[in-house]
């Protein structure tokens, strides 16, 4: 089993244009009352890697309490529903932030 | 021909002894200042000894934890001094980078760039490092590039330098439990996360933290994680409290013993506390742990990373401890004094009280003041020498708060120190120096300075001349750093009648 991914939530997140981050950190702090302490972040952003971070920076540094993986995906349909199909059985959400 | 698939490394300012004086580093953190950069950069970081490989005798601490774990999963991995990274071009498969402040962006880099407007060397190195023709050639070659260590957090704020140098992921946090896996997967050319931050879910038990494999930087030995005073918004705290078990600490100096480092230096955020229920110190834990470290280190300096100024007053006055483990264990033999960073932050009551709840205790915060002297009284006697920070322009500060800290600097005047003043330096503030001079640094914060600063030249040159670098070896160094105070000095008092308007208003 993946130490990485062993008990984490997923948070598929497509961004669009800026982010609301605060949305976001309230998305994880539900989870977390739901027991989840590590959330795997798929950002799925037409900005360039890595310069989408920056996006992320007040996600990341408004955090000290879960563990946070951040993967980069270029923003598609195809792509999204292939992430999708991924997760299929792991506990995820979909956000548009 | 090298066998080494993982290569750890990092900048100069990072790999070096500081001539055996840790408090030489902090010069690593600031620009050259009167001498010129190569001088500067002898006299804070000098280069370590290594074997033709260039695999040094000492390393930071942080970064033989990490080798140490991939070597005892079976990997190649080895710490490389900078200047030798070449030498492991055809094995290589992925560079490792250390660092605690790899961009100037933590305290003091941040203040010394602040106040001087120069790039501090520790951000120059680094870059040089990153852009040198060896790690261009790994890039090249297709090697993996990962960033961790106390200053990952800094890469969020440099994404430019992030995508021109190719790094590949960046990880914060304590990462024993998670490493193996990361660098299975990079080996096997899967794809990687971007940012990592391991929170404390996911903190590594004892059994997880591996014993080093070759020598720390001036002995330092990691007695425990984490911190029991619970200050808000702190990372470590969330921590579950860790102390490391004596025969592991045992087993890290004599790794260290037998490189030839001559001494222990324990590291903790408060080594008062190994032990400790809470914040009631444990003497007898205390009393053990020193009498290994002497056994094993024979005459060798015994010396603490870092202090809370409330347990050095409590242990003391329930305990009698400092005087117990100065006079009876630590001061034998040649050591004669023992440096430790401090954090006063403010003399400010109210602030201690919004700001840093925990650090007081078990006493009320708002005795804050009362506990600093009261803890540098007990320092001085026992000739420990903290390296105190203060930190100026936190956020809700008043004028109040700073005449408070200023009154409270002249009240340890009597006690052998330096005080390191601290700008709270938001970021994105730095690419506005001027303007955040301007708007944030008031008379009040001009007068602390002042304030420190003759207080540190004062007691500095008192060290020198007493107990400081006396080894005959040490000559030049303790030479070029007279000259550096005095160099100091003079500014000051050149830039002290226009100061002295400002302050009149
Ligand atoms: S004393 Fe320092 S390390 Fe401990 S909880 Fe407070 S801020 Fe964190």
């Amino acid at each position: 089993m993946s130490i990485l991914e062993d008990r984490a939530f997923h948070v598929v997140l497509v961004s669009k244009g800026n982010l609301d981050s605060k949305k976001v950190l309230d998305k994880l702090s539900s989870y977390s009352a739901l027991g989840f302490r590590k959330f795997i972040i798929h950002v799925l952003t037409n900005d360039e890697r890595p310069l989408y971070l920056e996006k992320l920076r007040n996600i990341v540094f408004e955090n000290i309490a879960y563990t946070l993986i951040i993967e980069y995906h270029k923003l598609s349909r195809g792509g999204l529903n292939e992430l999708l199909n991924r997760l299929e059985n792991n506990p995820y959400e979909v956000i548009e932030a | 021909m090298s066998k080494y698939e993982i290569v750890l490394t990092t900048d100069r300012t990072m790999m070096s002894n500081h001539h055996g004086r840790e408090f030489l580093g902090f010069l690593a953190t600031g620009p050259a200042l009167g001498l010129p950069e190569k001088l500067w950069l002898w006299l804070a970081a000098p280069k370590v000894r290594v074997d033709e490989e260039g695999k040094p005798v000492e390393a930071p601490y942080g970064m033989r934890k990490v080798e140490a774990k991939l070597i005892e999963a079976g990997f190649e991995a080895a710490i490389i001094d900078p200047d030798y990274i070449h030498k492991h071009l055809d094995s290589m498969k992925i560079l490792m980078l250390g660092h605690h402040d790899y961009f100037a962006y933590g305290p003091p880099s941040s203040e010394w760039w602040m106040i001087t407007g120069k790039e501090p060397i520790n951000r120059v190195l680094f870059r040089k490092l990153m852009e040198s023709p060896s790690v261009k050639m790994a890039k090249e070659k297709g090697v993996k590039i990962i960033a961790g260590g106390p200053g990952a957090w800094q890469w969020l704020w440099e994404l430019e330098y992030w995508r021109k140098w190719g790094v590949d992921l960046v990880i914060d946090g304590e990462v024993e439990k998670v490493i193996v896996e990361i660098v299975e997967k990079a080996l096997a050319d899967e794809p990687l996360p971007d940012y990592i931050y391991v929170g404390p879910y996911d903190s590594p038990s004892i059994e997880e933290i591996p014993v080093i494999k070759s020598a720390s930087v001036n002995g330092l030995v990691e007695i425990m994680r984490g911190c029991p005073r619970g200050c808000r918004f702190c990372p470590v705290t969330l921590r579950p409290l860790k102390f490391i078990p004596p025969d592991i600490i045992a087993k890290e100096i004599k790794v260290n013993l037998k490189a030839g480092i001559k001494g222990v230096l324990f590291h903790s955020e408060d080594v008062l506390l190994y032990g400790a229920e809470g914040v009631e110190p444990n003497p007898e834990a205390l009393v053990k742990l020193h009498n290994l470290a002497r056994e094993l280190a024979g005459e060798g300096p015994i010396g603490w990373s870092h202090l809370t100024l409330s347990t050095v007053k409590y242990a003391e006055e329930k305990y009698g401890l400092i005087s117990k483990l100065m006079k009876d264990i630590i001061l034998i033999g040649n050591q004669e004094f023992m440096g430790v960073q401090v954090g006063i932050e403010t003399g400010s009551p109210r602030l201690a009280k919004i700001v840093m709840p925990g650090k007081a205790a078990p006493y009320p915060p708002g005795k804050w003041p009362e506990i600093v002297e009261d803890a540098f009284a007990i320092m001085h006697e026992n000739h420990i020498v903290p390296a105190a920070t203060i930190i100026l322009g936190i956020p809700g500060e008043t004028r109040d708060d700073v005449v408070k800290t200023a009154e409270l600097i002249d009240k340890l005047k009597p006690y052998r120190s330096l005080i390191v003043p601290m700008f709270f330096v938001p970021m994105g503030a730095l690419r506005h120096r001027d303007w955040f001079r301007k708007k944030h640094v008031k008379p009040e914060h001009v007068d602390v300075l002042l304030k420190t600063l003759n207080h540190s030249i004062y007691w500095a040159e008192e060290m020198m001349s007493k107990f400081y670098l006396k080894e005959p070896s040490k000559f030049p160094v303790k030479l070029l750093i007279k000259l550096f105070i005095r160099y100091v000095r003079y500014r000051v008092e050149k830039l002290k009648p226009q100061l002295e308007e400002w302050l009149k208003g």
